[in-house]
């Protein structure tokens, strides 16, 4: 109760406030932008965070993420193209009500929906994630090997794409973060004699380079953007009352698509890009009028929007609990943590019972805030969305240039974020998991740390398989991997279904 | 599928050449197993894998969108923006942040420009980019205190 108390003052300070409006409006502008996702805001916002205590810090980083995830669905609405990934399943019931003649009404629900989902999400994580951590707390090096393992393994084989090209893209991460000096003796390895190289690569300018660098590169091969198009005249305002009666109506939709959000966010590989397409779908199967869905019904915005926002309070679960990330964003928010020092995992509520209490704060602050800013700056947030692209490309490649360089004050970084921006680019473009890769970088040093101390307390290998944690974690690891290999072989027999878009993070 | 044996190829040849690497590696018989150890573990199982994926593309029937010739010449546009930044990067130590920022974006900013517009048009959007650049670095400098590579000029 003291911590609780002590993280309400920490985090009631008026800078810390401001920061987290910073960052929700950030967020909701970059995802509003069709072709720029939140994992590319959190990454280009995480070097303005470097000088900031840690609480600032994440409390900037989570206004970005939850305005992130909530942007997402104007350009849902009013373009009919996601602005994100995570808004994709919004398209399909609010540009039809767009067209309908009712944005205003599409948008208030939308905002609603992600608002809700975020307090849900939120209230499942604080409640779930201590608890988890007290389990995780009598984990050995054998149990954090296998989970390592399993995170890696699920993120290859629940996330989307072809699951050998999943692992390989983890272990050539996990190869990157050998890169440097050996954490356990010292040594040095692929340092090339160089020694920038000797601490190996930052996380900063490699999660930049992958994540948007590369990202920025495939949008300049598009070009052109879409103009919004929906008759200007109609109002975007919506009444309160109403989008609240509206809400209470669905309630069973509202809580079941928090849950299923909640549920696929906290498991390892699918985060809200999956969440929202799947909430949508199990809302469509058991609702009683499934044939209004994709016609413009509210509850396939309340479905679609309610998921994305809660699965991020359900992805900071294994995040904070395990120091496990389950998707890219969440990868980003790890690398957040790690470049202000802090390591989570099952130690972290005990060692950072203040810092873990405002974490979950921040979360919830920066829903309202996104709630406000989302309300009464909508117009503003479609004035952005006119600005075109051979204007943002250029300067957001500059700024991720300082992002990297600003990290350790050196050119070396930059040649850094080059690197990863052309392996990034060239993973993408034969489509690796580029959040597979990421996940492998962070988890790499930790994996190998926790194996060579395991061998050198124990030389018996069958330790992993016999004490009961670390074999059913490796048992989980077989059973996702050959869940990936079934789905995969029914989904080549299906192959001749065409155009079955890639939603890729 | 045949991008997926370039890859495979090319991560081969990664594999090969970073294990000859791994025999750098100074093993001190201190622990169990030794600094190499995990490295080379990576780039067994990256290989095996790859090998899977080569067998796997052969198996696999060959789809072909029509877009993707067009989609390989918006391709060159890419590399020729990564090249850019690699001069970017050189250029920073000669001169300094602001010049070379301006520049880089400038020559970007032309380059995926859709429609070519008269040069008049520029001018607006040039300044603005100068404002931008100038703007960043008050921002990283006297806020974050990030300093800044400064050229021979400034």
């Amino acid at each position: 109760m003291e911590n609780l108390l002590m993280s309400i003052e920490a985090i009631l300070q008026w800078d810390t406030l401001l920061l987290m409006v910073v960052g929700v409006i950030a967020g909701i502008i970059f995802g509003c932008i069709p072709g720029f996702t939140i994992t590319m805001a959190v990454a280009l916002t995480l070097p303005f965070s470097l000088g900031l205590g840690p609480l600032e810090g994440i409390s900037l980083m989570m206004g970005v993420w939850l305005g992130g995830a909530s942007g997402g669905l104007i350009s849902a609405c009013l373009l009919g193209i996601p602005g994100t990934p995570s808004a994709m399943a919004t398209t399909f019931d609010g540009y039809p009500m767009v067209k309908n003649g009712e944005p205003g009404k599409a948008l208030a629900i939308g905002l609603w929906s992600s608002f809700i989902g975020s307090i849900i999400g939120g209230i499942i994580l604080v409640l779930a994630a201590p608890m988890l951590s007290t389990i995780a707390v009598k984990f050995g090096a054998w149990e954090f090997f296998s989970l390592m393992v399993f995170g890696l393994s699920a993120i290859a084989s629940l996330g989307e794409g072809n699951l050998i090209k999943g692992l390989i893209a983890g272990l050539l991460g996990m190869f990157v973060g050998t890169i440097g000096t050996d954490p356990l003796l010292g040594v040095e390895r692929f340092t090339f004699g160089s020694v920038e190289m000797l601490a190996g690569f930052a996380f900063l300018p490699v999660l930049i380079g992958i994540f948007a660098f590369s990202q920025l590169l495939s949008e300049a091969k598009n070009g052109k953007k879409e103009k919004l198009q929906f008759n200007q005249n109609l109002s975007l305002s919506y009444p309160v009352s109403k989008t609240l009666k509206n809400m209470l109506s669905s309630w069973v939709n509202v809580i079941r698509s928090s849950i299923v959000g909640v549920f696929i966010g906290a498991l390892p590989g699918a985060g809200s890009s999956i969440a929202n397409i799947l909430s949508y779908d199990v809302a469509k199967k058991l609702s009683k009028n499934p044939k209004k869905f994709g016609t413009g019904t509210k509850d396939g915005i309340i479905a679609a929007e309610t998921a994305n926002n809660s699965s991020e309070g359900g992805a900071l679960i294994p995040t904070l609990a395990l120091g496990i990330p389950g998707s890219a964003v969440t990868v980003m928010m790890m690398g957040a943590l790690l470049v202000h020092g802090i390591q989570p995992g099952p130690y972290f509520f005990i060692s950072e019972p203040v810092l873990a209490y405002g974490i979950f704060l921040s979360f919830f602050i920066s829903a309202i805030f996104m709630l406000l800013i989302q309300s009464f700056g909508i117009k503003f947030f479609l004035k952005i969305n006119d600005v075109p692209m051979h204007y943002l490309i250029p300067v957001v490649i500059i700024l991720c240039a300082l992002g990297s360089y600003a990290i350790n004050n050196r050119v070396f970084d930059i040649w850094v974020l080059l690197l990863f921006g052309v392996v990034g680019y060239l993973l993408k473009q034969s489509s690796f998991s580029l959040a597979a890769f990421v996940l492998g970088v962070i988890l790499g040093p930790l994996t190998e740390e926790n194996l060579r101390i395991a061998i050198t307390t124990n030389p018996d290998l069958t330790l992993f398989l016999t004490r009961p944690i670390s074999g059913v974690l490796l048992l989980l690891t077989v059973l996702s991997i050959v869940y990936a290999i079934v789905t995969d072989i029914r989904h080549n027999k299906r192959m001749n279904t065409p155009n079955s878009k890639d939603i890729t993070v | 599928m045949t991008k997926d044996r370039i890859a495979g190829v090319v991560l081969l040849i990664f594999c090969i050449f970073f294990y000859f690497q791994t025999k750098l590696i100074d093993i001190k018989d201190l622990t169990e197993i030794s600094a190499a150890f995990f490295p080379r573990l990576l780039l067994g199982l990256i290989a095996g894998l790859t090998v899977v994926m080569i067998i796997q593309s052969f198996l696999k029937k060959e789809r072909k969108t029509a877009s993707e010739k067009e989609k390989n010449e918006k391709e060159g546009i890419v590399w020729i923006i990564f090249a850019l930044f690699a001069l970017y990067i050189l250029s920073l130590a000669l001169l300094g942040f602001i010049i070379s920022s301006f520049i880089f974006i400038t020559i970007v900013y032309l380059i995926i420009l859709p429609v070519k517009r008269p040069v008049k048009s520029h001018v607006i959007a040039l300044s603005s980019i100068l404002v931008i650049t100038i703007a960043l670095s008050f921002i990283f400098e006297n806020l974050l205190n990030v300093f800044l590579p400064t050229g021979i000029f400034f």
